[in-house]
């Protein structure tokens, strides 16, 4: 242990400034979006554009949440509870699948996988009229049950596969060691099996989260309530043919990026837990 | 304990002690279910529960919300892909039934097979692209400290939740030909040429500004889910290898690779079949300037033969002809996939 701190330590301050520089060139676009979101209506769109806002606006902030163009309040609420449900529908039902599928042969596992898989290849751009019709036809459309429904069978493909590669991953000498002792099944599942899908389990979530909090295709044709649309919907009424508040719409993915960091920061620990945790040894 | 694991054990057990029991009283394993509480026998714990009905239960969940939302759509789409289905049928008319007609149609037609060799080209560049730098990050997480990690994370965070109107639209600013940061950087770095430079003009630089674009999305979900697998590696490992004064490149290669295969794999195929349906970004750039017949992807050709020209019915072809070619070219790599981890 010793030996190996000793040998990375000379390069350690460099890679931290690598990976500085690097995240420096991801979060750039976001910066600019950022110092966007303090000009002014009129600076926003001055042709030639000013890099520094010459004029801060910080009422920016306040004002996009009382706008003509539409309830932001109601947009967040929407976009959070569409979120928040799909991603725990998801969970549910992905993880039972995940872990039968990668303890267990059984036929028509391949052809289940398979199945799942293909939902990611289809287009929502040609599925859109479908589900809409689909919604009238069982009088759920334009609620958040419907959009729920369709977040939830978008993203089950990852979290599906993700979780079942990292269940395939522990060696099954481990149950039946912690079985030899006497433990249950519950009890393995949750003291040695668990542990070590975390990080799994974690991305899952990041990742459906995330595809929900962003999903636009299917949210445009099936939530037509102003009220009940999402943030990404609510950002294309600031966009008009002849005038656009850019300002707002910057201003409204700042904050709506918020809750999606905030997830990040309370799930963020179980991420590097696994084997590196010392669980199995 | 939920009931099903238990009762699936118990009645396996049971199989067993009546065929313990001797030629004498053969007990069919399809009569199990009818013979007495499990009480009845000496509970022995099995292995692993196979062949009872139950485990499928498990799946069920999954499968009944993939139906619920996308068996319609699906379903529809493959009845209108035999129709002739037009915007006359879209306000009521009833659609002709045409057979293969749309589907004859659109394989005979050159433009398809070039919009899908287009497409595997810019999947196959842009997926490779993804796959090295977004492993890299992963790697460079494990390295560093959790400061600069959870720097590093959440500013792939921010570039992974940023709603895609915003990031295309300031990406938009930043290749523009008169104002754009990236014209005034290749000018101020003594390339005059790019004065007034405009990206979307030429096929080539197109999709290269679309490369940036789709690269800069995707690398921040292979980097969370590589370094998520990266976490199942024993630091121990990397130590021995490193007593035994290996480098660091054949430790990634010798034991990083090997430990993370089925979580690289995976993320690998998922990358292949996003980018190879990318729609919005080539639709937007295409909407600021591009030429749409010279840099029409697949997803993009739909959606103009779909909703742009109203063919509904060589668009629902298109889709499901494009769905049976991905999962044809697909099918080969899932087996390799689910083998691997079989290992």
């Amino acid at each position: 242990m010793a030996a190996s701190v000793r040998a990375r330590s000379p390069r350690r301050p460099l890679m931290a400034v690598a990976g500085a520089l690097i995240a420096l060139v991801f979060v750039l676009p976001y910066l600019i979006m950022l110092v966007g979101s303090f000009k002014s209506r009129s600076e926003i769109l001055r042709v030639p554009p000013t890099y520094l806002p010459q004029e801060w606006v910080p009422s920016n902030y306040v004002d996009m949440w009382s706008t003509p163009e539409t309830p932001l309040p109601y947009n967040l609420v929407s976009t959070i509870v569409i979120s928040v449900c799909a991603t725990l529908v998801v969970l549910a039902v992905a993880a039972p699948a995940a872990y039968y599928t990668a303890r267990h042969r059984f036929p028509g596992r391949l052809v289940f996988l398979l199945l799942v898989l293909v939902t990611q290849m289809l287009q929502p751009t040609v599925l859109a009229t479908g589900l809409f019709r689909q919604f009238v036809t069982l009088g759920i459309n334009d609620t958040w049950l419907a959009m729920i429904l369709v977040n939830s069978a978008f993203n089950l493909s990852f979290a599906v596969w993700i979780m079942h590669s990292f269940f395939a991953a522990i060696p099954r000498e481990l149950d039946e060691a912690a079985a030899l002792d006497g433990a249950s099944r519950l009890q393995i599942l949750r003291r040695v099996t668990l542990p070590l899908v975390w990080p799994g389990v974690v991305t899952a979530i990041i990742f459906t989260f995330v595809a929900c909090w962003n999903e636009f295709a299917a949210s445009l044709v099936i939530l037509t309530t102003a009220e009940n649309q999402p943030l990404s919907v609510a950002l294309t009424k600031f966009v008009g043919q002849y005038e656009s508040a850019w300002q707002y719409v910057f201003g409204v993915s700042i904050v709506g990026i918020v809750p999606v960091v905030i997830l990040f920061a309370l799930i963020e620990k179980r991420l590097v837990a696994g084997l590196t945790a010392g669980a199995v040894k | 304990m939920p009931p099903s694991p238990t009762s699936s054990a118990s009645s396996r057990a049971e199989e067993r002690a009546g065929r313990d029991q001797g030629p004498g009283r053969p007990t069919p394993p399809t009569t199990w279910t009818g013979r007495g509480p499990a009480g009845d026998v000496a509970p022995r714990r099995p292995r692993r529960p196979r062949r009872s009905p139950l485990p499928y239960a498990l799946l069920v969940p999954a499968l009944a919300v993939l139906v619920a939302a996308l068996g319609y759509p699906l379903y529809r789409q493959a009845v209108m892909s035999f129709q002739e289905y037009g915007l006359a049928q879209q306000f009521g008319q009833p659609p002709e039934w045409v057979g293969l007609d749309n589907y004859v149609t659109l394989v005979t037609d050159s433009y398809l097979w070039t919009v899908i060799a287009r497409s595997i080209v810019f999947c196959v560049a842009n997926a490779a692209i993804t796959m090295v730098a977004g492993t890299a990050l992963a790697v460079l997480m494990t390295l560093v400290g959790r400061g600069p990690r959870l720097t590093l994370q959440i500013g792939l965070l921010l570039a992974w939740a940023m709603p895609h109107l915003a990031s295309l639209t300031v990406w938009q600013w930043l290749f523009d030909s008169q104002y754009g940061v990236i014209n005034w950087l290749l000018v101020n770095l003594g390339l005059d040429q790019f004065a007034g430079h405009s990206w979307l003009i030429d096929q080539l630089s197109f999709f290269t500004v679309a490369t940036v674009i789709v690269v800069w999305m995707s690398v921040p979900f292979v980097a969370f889910s590589v370094y998520a697998g990266l976490t199942q590696v024993p630091g121990e490992l990397y130590e021995a290898a490193e007593i035994d004064g290996s480098t660091a490149w054949q430790r990634f290669r010798q034991i990083t690779v090997p430990l993370v295969k089925p979580v690289l794999l995976i993320v690998a195929l998922l990358q292949i079949i996003w980018d190879l349906k990318v729609f919005t970004q080539i639709f937007v750039l295409q909407d600021a300037g591009g030429i749409t017949a010279e840099t029409n992807l697949i997803g993009t050709y739909i959606y103009r033969l779909g909703l742009g020209e109203g063919e509904f019915g060589l668009a629902a072809a298109a889709s499901w002809f494009v769905l049976l070619l991905t999962v044809a070219l697909s099918l080969y790599y899932v087996r390799v996939l689910v083998r691997e981890e079989e290992l």
